[in-house]
């Protein structure tokens, strides 16, 4: 006759309500709960439960059950994980389970030049792609990419930082796209403990001159484009080597970027022998060129050192034919202009100046990226690679982010945000679209050749240009 | 404590479960209540929490507007200085404007740190806490606004400061030029130095850098003429060239100045950009927490109270719910099964609990139930037992008593015939059969021939002269042959089919032996329409009245054989008293009287006619004519014997004769008849008597000697006198003869005798 065992009383029974108890007891009672310890609570309740669904337990799988129970009895009187405690000098950024790792791109949103909105927004594609490669997750967090306007200003970049700032969760900072802005934007970001990685930023003094600290060097900026120095060095190369002239005048803006050209250009032409006629600038706007170009006429230079960008350097270039003599001196420009709105723009005006810019990247990496690009944005691949650049610089941050943040049990993670840097200083070697990479204790971090391009068929645009190349330097060749 | 406990225990177990109830559900009550309270004072912490996110939003309101007012004021005072110093002068603009804007920046700064401090203070409620990086940025543009203002001060002081600014240099160096070049008279110099004054000056005015440009290529144009003019001395051209020099050095620092003071501009404006909305955001949500916490109060209130009611009534409710429900699913059910256990405990044992439930108490009257009902069927069964007993002992008693019936019925019938009739009449009624036969015997013991039997089926039988043969294979047969009673039902494993068309109804039949004296002479055949009706109790009983039937038809043949023997006896006896009478009649033929007015008289020997015909038929005659008399003549009757007639009549006008004086005559005549016949027997006796006396003295003589010649001769003499016989002869044989006149002497005494 069978034996009736009431409800609750088998071993099974008794078994699997005490598996469901050290769950909720481990949810209940402990701070953090151990995952691994709450699979082994369901696995002793499923073990249970399938042992009274199906059939009396074996002997066996008694003892094994009861060994597991002990053992999660055990562990839950273990110490939980200590609080993490940060100890960078520059402070942590904790991020919660759920919550994003915030990084700022500061770019330009709102500007007059429709040249440069683009411009921006290609970088900014440049940023997405990286993000994007990722599933937009970091360490199982999500990427949150917040976009700040400089409006291509000092003050615009100052503003755009104290507003990164202010923001205590900010880990770190994509761009700006314009130097004058970084100049403002990097003390305060400095001061901060942040990082800000640029692709665009050419103006030397952001990092160094020949070796020595820029003025406008901060900790925690780095960049993955050339510095431009080395771009004002290759033009003062072939202007004095190749094109043989020795009196050169300058024409920049007054920003960042075209002064920290020109005064690099200055620095090696004047050391390579050459002699600096004129140092002329514009004041960014500014739409009237007669006049400095008058002044560049007057100085009488064999070449023109042009460090302008879109909006001052192709009113300049169309009023050249205004000022008698002006026509007459070759112009050598920067990669500023280097793109085919400018070049349409421009038509006849300009024929025959020279332009350095950086020899077009390529590469598996780089058709990989530009065949996403394509793909994902649905058009072709812009002229000029700074999305390229930006690419690389979203990746080192998030490598970088990567390799110093703790993660807890629970995913939180916390990011010394000294660490930070010193893991992107340490960067060498590394595999970017763009190239390797490899920061130097300023910043630096991209090795570029420059190729020297004559405009020579307004038809033929960009890609005519770079089918032009005259000269070509490498840096430490 | 411990005292405490057993006695509370002890009362609790004592209180009914009504009044546990009452206590369990008032204590769910008061914790109810306690909730509510709770909830109140949950709801008056809340309330005084938003109360003081209130005071702290409107602090906070407060400490916002007053930074603002502190930017906007400063703001003011910048552009204020920026306008009033080129009239007022730098210093005093300073002083008045400057100065006073450091001083409301410094004071934004202090209260954008205490704002930022209350932001993360814990009364500030959590919309407000997402202002945090608002604040840190509003600090933060707060101080960097003060900054650039300072180093926008510096610019402007480096730029317009009196005497030692940049413009106040420039002016003083074109006025050394101007003063240069006046004195050489050359006015292409002059003209060419007013032109570059004019650039100079539409700069000024305008800020525009191209018309610095201008002014500078006009200072190339100027430097080409000094060093071309021959008017200028050597020192005059040095000079002039010295002052040129300086110029386009300072126009380039003004420029430049310029551009860093419009770089401050922007970045006046950048920081105005971003502070007022947020100034604009923090007092929109600081009014905004306000509004929402003062709702938050009233709605608190209004849930309070809403709550404190709702939770009362709720509970109020539940409770009686509860109560309901309890007293539906337990207390009523109790109440229920106590009932039903005092009813019963009262001997109704028929009562059941109806609890449809499947809780205990219904498991339990279930169970009651189930107890009951064995009781009940336990007591049922005994009860059934016992009336079966009863109805059992009654059916014996009835059957004893039809059967002590049927006994007492036949034993007083002596007549076979009647009696067969009879007892199978009674037999049938008594016990309720539904066919009853009898059966008897013939004389060669061979058949049982059918003598009587109940109902038309009986009837026929009879008529058809119905009879089984004796250790055949009928019940009657094998009851006869061996003399036992015989059981036949057509239930059971042993079931009989029944095949009578006369009897179609019968399921069960009995033979029962009719015994007498060892000797069975017959048997009664039962049968009834109720299956299984027999059994050995009634068989017995059955049997016991088939005895007694035996034994009174046993007594009836004896009786009857009894009654032909009386009857020859009595047939005899009436022979010797109608020859008695007849004998006294031929000796006293007078013997008869008549009685009448004139008294008893003989009576005459007229034989009337109702006189005749009443000695003819034996039986009183009463003629009753309408007219005349109405004679009647009773017959008198010794020993069955009419020895004579009492006549008498009624006048016509007495009216006829009624029953009782018909009968007061018969009894009469009875008794007179009785009475002639004592008398007639005490005159017999009489005369026997002095026979006998007659033949004692004879006899006594007789025995006075032992001669036998004396004896013959006294014999001889006596006996002739006691006859009075004229003589009489004693004469003795030898004895081989002896037998011949014995038998001849007995012979005449016998003829003698029978007459």
């Amino acid at each position: 006759m069978a034996k009736v065992v009431p409800k609750f009383k088998t071993f099974q029974t008794r078994c699997f309500f005490l598996g469901r108890a050290l769950v909720f007891g481990r949810f209940i009672f402990l701070e953090r709960p151990k995952r691994l310890m709450s699979i082994q609570s369901y696995l002793v309740s499923y073990t249970c439960l399938k042992g009274k669904r199906s059939k009396p337990m074996t002997k066996q799988m008694r003892y094994l059950v009861s060994l597991m129970i002990v053992a999660i009895l055990l562990s839950a009187c273990q110490p939980t994980a200590p609080p993490f405690e940060c100890t960078d000098s520059l402070g942590c950024v904790t991020i919660a389970p759920g919550e994003p790792v915030k990084l700022v791109e500061m770019t330009v949103i709102e500007h007059p030049s429709e040249a440069l909105r683009n411009f921006c927004a290609e970088m900014t594609r440049g940023f997405e792609l990286a993000i994007a490669e990722r599933g937009t997750e970091l360490l199982g967090h999500a990427v949150d990419l917040q976009q700040e306007n400089t409006g291509c200003t000092g003050e615009g970049g100052a503003n755009a930082a104290l507003r990164v700032v202010a923001d205590p969760q900010i880990v770190g900072i994509l761009g700006p796209v314009c130097s004058g802005a970084a100049v403002e934007a990097s003390p305060i970001m400095s001061e901060a403990g942040l990082v800000m990685i640029s692709a665009n930023n050419q103006a030397p003094e952001l990092t160094a001159v020949s070796g020595e600290p820029g003025e406008a060097w901060q900790p925690g900026y780095y960049r993955t484009i050339y510095n431009g120095a080395t771009l004002s060095e290759a033009a003062a190369h072939f202007a004095f080597a190749e094109l043989g002239v020795s009196k050169v005048a300058m024409l920049d803006d007054g920003t960042a970027t075209t002064t920290g050209f020109t005064d690099a250009f200055e620095q090696i032409f004047t050391a390579l022998g050459g002699e600096i006629v004129l140092s002329a600038a514009v004041a960014p706007g500014d739409t009237n060129m007669k006049p400095v170009l008058t002044s560049i006429v007057n100085a009488e230079p064999e070449l023109l050192f042009f460090s302008l960008k879109n909006q001052e350097g192709v009113p300049a270039l169309q009023q050249q034919e205004d000022v008698p003599g002006a026509e007459e001196i070759v112009i050598l420009g920067t990669a500023t202009m280097f793109s085919d709105e400018v070049l349409d723009v421009l038509g006849t005006d300009g024929l025959g100046m020279y332009m350095t810019v950086p020899t077009a990247l390529s590469g598996p990496e780089v058709d990989q990226v530009v065949a996403d690009y394509e793909t994902t944005y649905e058009t072709a691949r812009p002229s000029r690679d700074q999305f390229i650049f930006a690419y690389d610089a979203a990746n080192l941050l998030m490598d970088a982010i990567e390799t110093v943040a703790v993660q807890a049990e629970d995913g939180t993670l916390h990011i010394g945000r000294q660490a930070l840097r010193d893991a992107l200083y340490a960067t060498a070697d590394y595999e970017g679209a763009s190239g390797s990479l490899t920061c130097d204790q300023y910043g630096d971090c991209a090795s570029i050749s420059f190729d020297i391009m004559r405009y020579a068929d307004p038809e033929a645009g960009t890609a005519g240009m770079l089918s032009n190349v005259v000269f070509t330097y490498a840096p430490g060749q | 404590m411990k005292l405490f406990k057993p006695k509370l225990a002890r009362r609790w177990r004592r209180l009914g479960i009504n009044t546990k109830f009452r206590a369990i559900f008032g204590l769910v009550l008061a914790l109810i209540l306690l909730m509510a309270i709770t909830n109140y004072v949950s709801l008056a912490l809340l309330r005084r929490r938003t109360e003081r996110e209130i005071i702290a939003s409107t602090e906070i309101q407060a400490l916002v507007l007053e930074t603002d007012r502190g930017l906007q004021e400063a703001r003011v005072l910048q552009r204020d200085f920026f306008l009033r110093y080129p009239t007022e002068g730098l210093t005093a603009a300073r002083e008045a404007y400057a100065l006073e804007a450091v001083k409301k920046l410094s004071q934004v700064v202090t209260l954008s740190a205490e704002l930022q401090q209350r932001l993360v203070g814990t009364e500030v409620s959590s919309a407000l806490e997402l202002y945090e990086v608002d604040v840190n940025l509003y600090l933060s543009a707060a101080a960097r606004f003060a900054e650039t203002f300072l180093e926008s001060v510096d610019l402007v002081t480096s730029l317009a400061a009196p005497e030692t600014g940049l413009e106040a240099q420039l002016q003083q160096n074109s006025r050394g030029l101007h003063e240069t070049l006046e004195a050489t008279g050359d006015r292409s110099l002059l003209k060419l130095y007013n032109d570059l004054r004019a650039f100079e000056r539409e700069y000024l005015s305008s800020r525009q850098r191209p018309q610095m440009q201008s002014a500078l290529n006009v200072a190339f144009q100027l430097r080409e003429a000094i060093n071309s003019a021959e008017t200028l001395t050597a020192e005059a051209q040095t000079q002039a060239l010295s002052y040129l020099d300086t110029y386009e050095t300072l126009a380039r620092e003004i420029v430049a100045l310029d551009a860093e003071i419009q770089g401050k501009f922007n970045d006046f404006d950048l920081q105005a950009q971003a502070v007022d909305p947020i100034s604009a955001r923090l007092i929109r949500t600081a009014e905004s927490e306000v509004a929402q916490a003062r709702a938050r109060i009233a709605q608190a209130n209004q849930l309070a109270a809403i709550i404190l009611i709702g939770v009362v009534a709720g509970a109020v409710l539940l409770v009686a719910l509860a109560i309901r429900l309890i007293n539906a699913s337990v207390t009523r059910n109790v109440v229920k099964l106590t009932a039903a256990v005092g009813q019963w405990q009262a001997g109704d044992l028929s009562t059941s609990v109806q609890i449809e439930s499947g809780d205990e108490l219904g498991v339990l009257a279930k169970a009651f139930n189930a107890m009951a009902s064995q009781l009940q069927d336990l007591i049922g069964s005994l009860e059934r037992r016992v009336n079966e007993r009863t109805r059992d002992l009654e059916l014996r008693s009835a059957y004893l008593e039809a059967s002590a019936e049927v006994g007492r019925a036949v034993v007083s019938i002596l007549d076979a015939d009647k009696l067969i009739d009879q007892v199978v009449d009674l037999t049938c009624t008594r016990f309720g059969l539904y066919y009853v036969g009898l059966f008897l015997v013939d004389e060669m013991g061979e058949w049982a021939e059918l003598r009587a039997g109940t109902g038309k089926a009986g009837r026929q039988m009879l008529a058809e002269e119905h009879r089984l043969k004796v250790g055949g294979r009928s019940m009657i047969g094998q009851c006869v042959a061996r003399g036992e009673a015989r059981i036949a039902l057509d239930v059971g494993e042993e079931a009989v089919h029944f095949d009578n068309p006369l009897l179609p109804e019968t399921r069960s039949e009995a033979a029962l032996p009719l015994r007498s004296r060892g000797h069975v002479f017959g048997a009664i055949t039962v049968q009834s329409a109720q299956p299984a009706a027999f059994d050995e109790d009634v068989i017995t009983v059955l049997q016991t009245m088939a005895d007694q039937v035996a034994v009174a038809l046993d007594n009836a043949r004896l009786f009857a054989e009894f009654e032909d023997a009386l009857e020859a006896a009595r047939r005899a006896s009436g022979e010797l008293s109608r020859e008695a009478w007849e004998e006294l009649l031929r000796r006293r033929r007078d013997l008869g009287f008549h009685s009448d007015e004139r008294g008893v008289i003989r009576a005459e020997q007229i034989w009337r006619p109702e006189m005749e015909q009443a000695l003819r038929k034996r039986e009183i005659v009463v003629h009753d004519a309408e007219e005349g008399n109405r004679p009647l003549a009773v017959p008198i009757r010794v020993r069955g014997e009419v020895i004579g007639v009492l006549d008498t009549y009624k006048p016509g006008q007495a009216g006829e004769w009624d029953e009782e004086e018909i009968g007061m005559l018969e009894t009469l005549v009875e008794q007179l008849g009785v009475a002639l016949e004592g008398a007639r027997l005490y005159e017999d006796t009489q005369r026997r008597a002095a026979r006998e006396r007659v033949v004692s003295e004879v006899t006594d003589r007789m025995r006075e000697t032992l001669d036998s010649a004396a004896v013959l001769k006294t014999a001889v003499e006596d006996i002739r006198q006691a006859l009075n016989v004229p003589e009489m002869t004693i004469s003795l044989v030898p004895a081989a003869a002896a037998a011949r006149p014995s038998i001849a002497v007995d012979e005449d005494k016998e003829e003698r005798e029978n007459g």
